[in-house]
């Protein structure tokens, strides 16, 4: 008996050393619960919500220590601004915050997937169960505070994701997006982990603020700017960031729509936040020899032009997303670029409205697939009178993409440019060109409104009835929308607390 | 009451924009709420009008509700404090007062819509607007910073927009509508520039932080220019000469609408906006405060005069309210700021019930013209009762609540040191026999003598109508005494603002005040109000029907001065005159300099994108290994940007080592 309480205090005293990793832990468990518990036939349905609920919990959790970072939790000391693994990982501000954007949009597609999964389809289990391991791998890069974890987390994600898109296998667009997304992903990685193995060459170690600490004097800067590349190079792949960005619109066409909302919305933003942490933390202090803003300025505006033009001529929307969807990571690329404290916070505000944004758009998508209308733009005609609700969701998510108030999209995207602004010297001109961009974009989220308001082409079309839980989740993520517009000092209060703690990591050694 | 609930008064704006929401929410989900959104409605517009009576008992029994206030978005400026748009409320006694009366009377007339427009079919429509808009206009009158107020002052043309042109399958309805909105347009357009300009010179939008700087501010011609761009605004918000000819129009809207919008409440906003910028008008080169006074007291006169000679009912209280915003621009422009707002509330009182009444009658005969109307006293006892009881007190007898403000008006003009004052007092004094004349003319015609054919059949509204227009009757006869005698309402309003005492010293040091002269100009008012009522009972009530305005019509002068009265002094026509041989013809050039020009540059643009898409598009040919190759490039690339330097060191060295030249 004192064995067992002797254990259980040890087991209470670890987790309460580990509390801020504690959503990970929940959800990998639960991960590995959904396996076994997939075998029971008749828990087939019980899955999703089981893993939902699971989300729900982790989110919660994320919130709570957002929220009231100075309460004690339960038994358990709370533990804010506290590394782990000797300064492996680091729980604060900056990796709550993407932790919120990462489960939110894990809930959002979660709950959508209630109905995309449907009751016959075989590997449920397998599907929530790499859902919640990706949701994981997304976790653990937001705290992560070394390139190895850094790695590993991203890792974690892409595996899951891949794995994800093939889920379908039967599909043979689905199975061969997958392979893509695979092949491409693989180069990525071996990019990227070659690229860490030259900065710890040079540095000699892999943790951030170390890095940052040797890499002014390191005796073999040529190394490190090999490094620096190299891994621009593998974030550039997770960013889908022009002309590393091939695989996105193939694999967000066909990808189970689902899987292209949490692509789109949550795992794109991984790089952001690894991009971010890497540059600003790790090479800081080089900024002057290795030139990475100049590079992110420059991929910025190849990114977002590419994406806007191309996106121009798309007719299916699905793919119109997918290129909408590069074009904002070209926008998120300036705050990268300019790199103020001011404008990490803008980007990171508009990695949040964009999740919600993009998340609801591609779920809306996949909700109407549902419900029987097509993926073509000309297949959206009338639905202002076949579905009023959701073509006003639909409207109000495409106007805040195109950054149209009263639309969370218009003042995260106004941050940006005005930060770029405000910072001045050649960002002026990301915000220059990013504008022009912004007016390009209009047309093609507008053409899409205005089918959707167009007579429909068939007289007496049916009402289209969008199953519950996508609708659920795409009204969630509309009035998400509307809430970055009404509420948006607050969140973007939030994103500068988060920018602020990302700036203290450096004095972490 | 609510000092320490003060996060509830968001709930007076918000309560309607709830009920605004749902009602559109439902009806995108396919639900019609009908009648059941005047339920909605009422509830909203309930909630806040309580709020608004709680927060005047607190605030006149000198409770300081303090201003609250949101920070709505702030982001970094290079180089200063951030900028910061702040939404609040602010409770001083003003808006505590306005708010009150805006409240109530929102309140009354939703109610009384539930009558008169049961059995529309765009009923969810039409709560839905009434809800945005009452939220707007209780919005503006409690913001705190003009930022706010002019989000809810175009909320509330848009409203007014949408309400006029309710019944939208009368084409009437759909020109008065969009006459509206372009006339008020072209004000909304100078409060716009007026907000640039005050935020480039104050840096701020909070009403208290613009009270603050705006002494330290030398130069008066500048203020000046700030308080004659928001006058524009209010010029166009209240239907003021030139900007007049929307108001008559808007009379196509259904009753409650014109009683609510286009009498009581939204065209008094701009009467208001000038109110809460005294403090940069009073500042200003007396320019802006003399034109003020002369363009109210201009329209007093201008608008009472077309008020003579029309049928349409509603036309006749139409013009009436304009020559009583006329009155109330006048006393601000003289200095009286509260006489201004104390007629602003006795009017919206009175004229909320003149319209209600008139709906009334207008339900029981089916017909806007008075001349089918007549003997209505018989039919409806409560109705015309209530509406004589507005009717002597909009024209000024004596104890009512009318006497009370116009009399104070009368006096302030008479005591101000306004350009040329004495034609001012003059205009009105005019109006008051006026006032008097075409009030008592439209009684008479519509409830004296025998019933026409059409008013036989008359019965009385139903209750949701009836006791509205009863209720209102109350403060139409005694808000004047109640407010002199009870609140001291002078001291009230200006012990709040802190400025009107220095102002009236002001204006008052080259004014003529003395006492005798005071009390003449009152009995002077009274004796002009008897005067236009003993000329309307002649005309009208001593021998109904047997002697009319219109005989004038072919009485030779008298004629023209009928035509042009009947024309509305041809102002319309000149603009429509203006705007065919000029606007047009200017607009057709543009338009094709545009298509030309412009059009073409854009499309030149744009077809230069998609020719770059069709290009760029050709990428992404499924292929992976074109994928991976990319990748590669991608890597070239930015070796290339990211040691741009170093290259560009190394080949000049190369240049220079090879051909002798360079760096």
């Amino acid at each position: 008996m004192s064995d067992l309480a002797d254990l259980l205090s040890q087991l209470n005293a670890s987790l309460s050393d580990h509390i801020g990793l504690l959503p990970m832990l929940l959800l990998t468990i639960l991960a590995l619960l959904l396996l076994p518990l997939s075998q029971v036939r008749s828990f087939q349905r019980g899955l999703g919500v089981f893993a939902l609920l699971g989300l729900g919990v982790a989110t919660a959790l994320v919130y709570e220590m957002f929220a009231f970072p100075h309460l004690g939790f339960g038994t358990f000391e709370r533990r804010l601004d506290e590394s782990y693994f000797g300064g492996a990982m680091v729980v604060n501000a900056w990796s709550l915050f993407f932790s919120a954007i990462f489960l939110v949009v894990a809930l959002l597609v979660c709950l959508a997937s209630l109905s995309e999964v449907k009751r016959h389809e075989p590997h449920q289990g397998e599907y929530y169960a790499l859902l919640l391991l990706a949701t994981v791998g997304m976790l653990v890069v937001a705290s992560a505070n070394d390139l190895f974890l850094l790695f590993i987390g991203i890792e974690i994600a892409s595996v899951s994701t891949f794995a994800l898109t093939a889920w379908r296998k039967k599909d043979a667009l689905s199975s061969e997006a997958a392979i893509k997304f695979f092949l491409i992903g693989g180069l990525s990685a071996a990019l990227l982990l070659y690229g860490i193995s030259w900065v710890y060459g040079a540095t000699g170690s892999v943790q951030l603020g170390q890095i940052a600490a040797a890499a002014p004097h390191t005796t073999h800067p040529e190394a490190l700017t090999l490094g620096a590349l190299l891994m621009i190079a593998g974030f550039g792949f997770k960013f889908a960031a022009v002309p590393f960005h091939g695989w996105a619109p193939d694999v967000y066409t066909g990808a189970p729509t689902t899987i292209s909302a949490f692509l789109a919305a949550g795992s794109k933003k991984m790089a952001v936040v690894a991009a971010l942490k890497v540059f600003v933390i790790g090479f800081g202090t080089v900024a002057a020899t290795v030139h990475w803003q100049l590079i992110f300025g420059v991929l910025a505006i190849l990114t977002m032009t590419v994406g806007n033009v191309v996106a121009l001529w798309q007719t299916d929307i699905k793919r119109m997303l997918a290129y909408s969807s590069i074009g904002q990571a070209g926008y998120i690329l300036i705050a990268v670029a300019v790199a103020t404290p001011d404008a990490i916070a803008a980007g990171l505000y508009h990695s949040l409205t964009h999740a919600l944004m993009k998340g609801g758009a591609f779920l809306l998508v996949g909700g109407l697939a549902a419900a029987g209308v097509g993926y073509k733009i000309a297949d959206w005609e009338g639905l202002g009178r076949r579905s009023p609700g959701m073509a006003l969701a639909a409207t109000l998510l495409l106007l805040g993409l195109a950054g149209i108030p009263p639309t969370g999209g218009f003042f995260s995207k106004f941050f940006i440019f005005a930060t770029a602004v405000a910072a001045g010297d050649w960002f002026l001109w990301l915000a220059v060109i990013g504008l022009l961009n912004s007016a390009l974009s209009l047309y093609y989220y507008a053409k899409v409104i205005r089918a959707i308001y167009k007579r429909p082409a068939k007289a007496g079309a049916k009402h289209v009835h969008v199953p519950l839980p996508y609708a659920a989740a795409v009204i969630l993520a509309t009035i998400g929308v509307l809430a970055t517009f009404f509420f948006a000092n607050l969140g973007f209060g939030l994103a500068s607390e988060a920018a602020e703690s990302l700036l203290t990591l450096t004095s972490l050694r | 009451m609510l000092e320490h609930l003060l996060y509830l008064t968001w709930l007076i704006p918000f309560a309607p924009f709830l009920v605004f929401g749902f009602i559109y929410l439902m009806a995108a989900l396919g639900w019609n709420l009908g009648q059941a959104a005047g339920h909605l409605s009422l509830i909203g517009v309930g909630i806040s009008a309580l709020l608004s009576v709680v927060i005047f008992a607190d605030v006149s029994s000198g409770v300081a509700l303090g201003p609250i206030e949101v920070v709505w978005v702030s982001f970094p400026s290079s180089g200063g404090p951030p900028l910061q748009y702040t939404m609040g409320l602010q409770f001083d006694h003003l808006s505590a007062l306005v708010g009150m009366v805006v409240g109530i009377l929102s309140f009354l007339i939703t109610l009384y819509s539930l009558g008169y427009m049961r059995g529309d079919v765009g009923l969810h429509r039409y709560y839905a607007h009434i809800s945005l808009f009452i939220g707007a206009m209780l919005g503006l009158v409690y913001s705190n910073n003009y930022l706010m107020m002019f989000i809810m002052w175009e909320l509330m043309g848009l409203c007014s927009y949408l309400l006029i042109g309710h019944y939208n399958h009368k084409p009437e309805a759909a020109a008065a509508a969009k006459k509206a909105f372009l006339v008020t347009r072209i004000g909304d357009v100078s409060f716009l520039i007026g907000l640039v300009v005050i935020w480039n010179t104050f840096g701020t939008f909070q009403f208290s932080a613009i009270e603050q700087a705006v002494g330290g501010i030398k130069d008066t011609m500048l203020l000046a220019h700030i308080a004659l761009l928001l006058f524009g605004g209010a010029v166009g918000k209240s239907a003021q000469f030139p900007l007049h000819v929307w108001l008559p129009d808007a009379m196509e809207g259904p009753t409650p609408v014109s009683a609510l919008i286009h009498a009581a409440t939204m065209v008094k906003a701009g009467v208001f906006l000038v109110a809460r910028s005294y403090p940069l008008f009073v500042h200003a080169d007396p320019i802006a405060l003399t034109t003020v006074a002369w363009v109210g007291g201009f329209t007093a006169i201008f608008a009472a005069s077309m008020a003579l000679v029309f049928f349409d009912i509603k036309r006749v209280l139409a013009y009436s309210t304009l020559s009583q915003l006329g009155y109330m621009f006048l006393a601000l422009g003289v200095g009286g700021y509260s006489a201004g707002i104390f007629h602003l509330m006795n009017h919206a009182f009175f004229k909320a019930l003149l319209f209600m009444g008139a709906g009334a009658c207008i339900h029981a005969v089916h017909s806007n013209d008075m001349r089918q109307m007549g003997g209505l006293f018989k039919k409806m006892r409560w109705t015309g009762l209530a509406m004589l009881i507005a009717t002597l007190s909009i024209s000024g007898l004596p104890l009512l609540s009318g006497w009370w403000s116009k009399d104070e008006i009368l006096t302030d003009v008479l005591l101000s040191g306004v350009w040329h004052a004495d034609i001012l007092y003059f205009f009105g004094l005019f109006t008051a026999v006026l006032t008097a004349f075409y009030m008592f003319r439209l009684w008479f015609l519509t409830f004296w003598g025998t019933p026409s054919h059409h008013a036989e059949h008359a019965v009385e509204a139903p209750p949701t109508m009836v006791v509205p227009v009863v209720l209102l009757a109350i403060p139409a006869a005694l808000s004047g005494l109640l407010a002199v005698y009870v609140l001291d309402l002078p001291d009230f309003l200006e012990a709040s603002e802190g400025m009107a005492g220095e102002l009236f010293f002001q204006l008052g040091a080259f004014g003529l005040g003395s006492v005798s002269l005071e009390l003449a100009g009152q009995a002077l008012g009274s004796v002009m109000a008897l005067l236009g009522l003993y000329i309307a009972w002649v005309m009208y009530g001593r021998r109904y029907g047997k002697r009319n305005v219109e005989y004038l019509k072919d009485l030779g002068w008298a004629g023209v001065l009928y035509r042009t009265l009947w024309n509305r002094y041809y102002i319309d026509q000149l603009y429509v005159g203006f705007c065919t041989m000029v606007i047009v013809p200017f607009v057709r050039l543009q338009a094709r300099f545009d298509q030309g020009g412009i059009d073409g540059l854009v499309n030149g643009i744009a077809s230069a994108a998609f020719a770059l898409g069709a290009s760029l598009r050709r990428l992404q040919t499924g292929i992976v290994s074109h994928y991976a190759a990319m990748i590669v490039l991608g890597i070239v690339l930015i070796a290339v940007v990211g040691n741009a330097q170093t290259l560009a060191g190394f080949l000049d060295e190369l240049a220079r080592q090879n051909f002798g030249y360079g760096g």
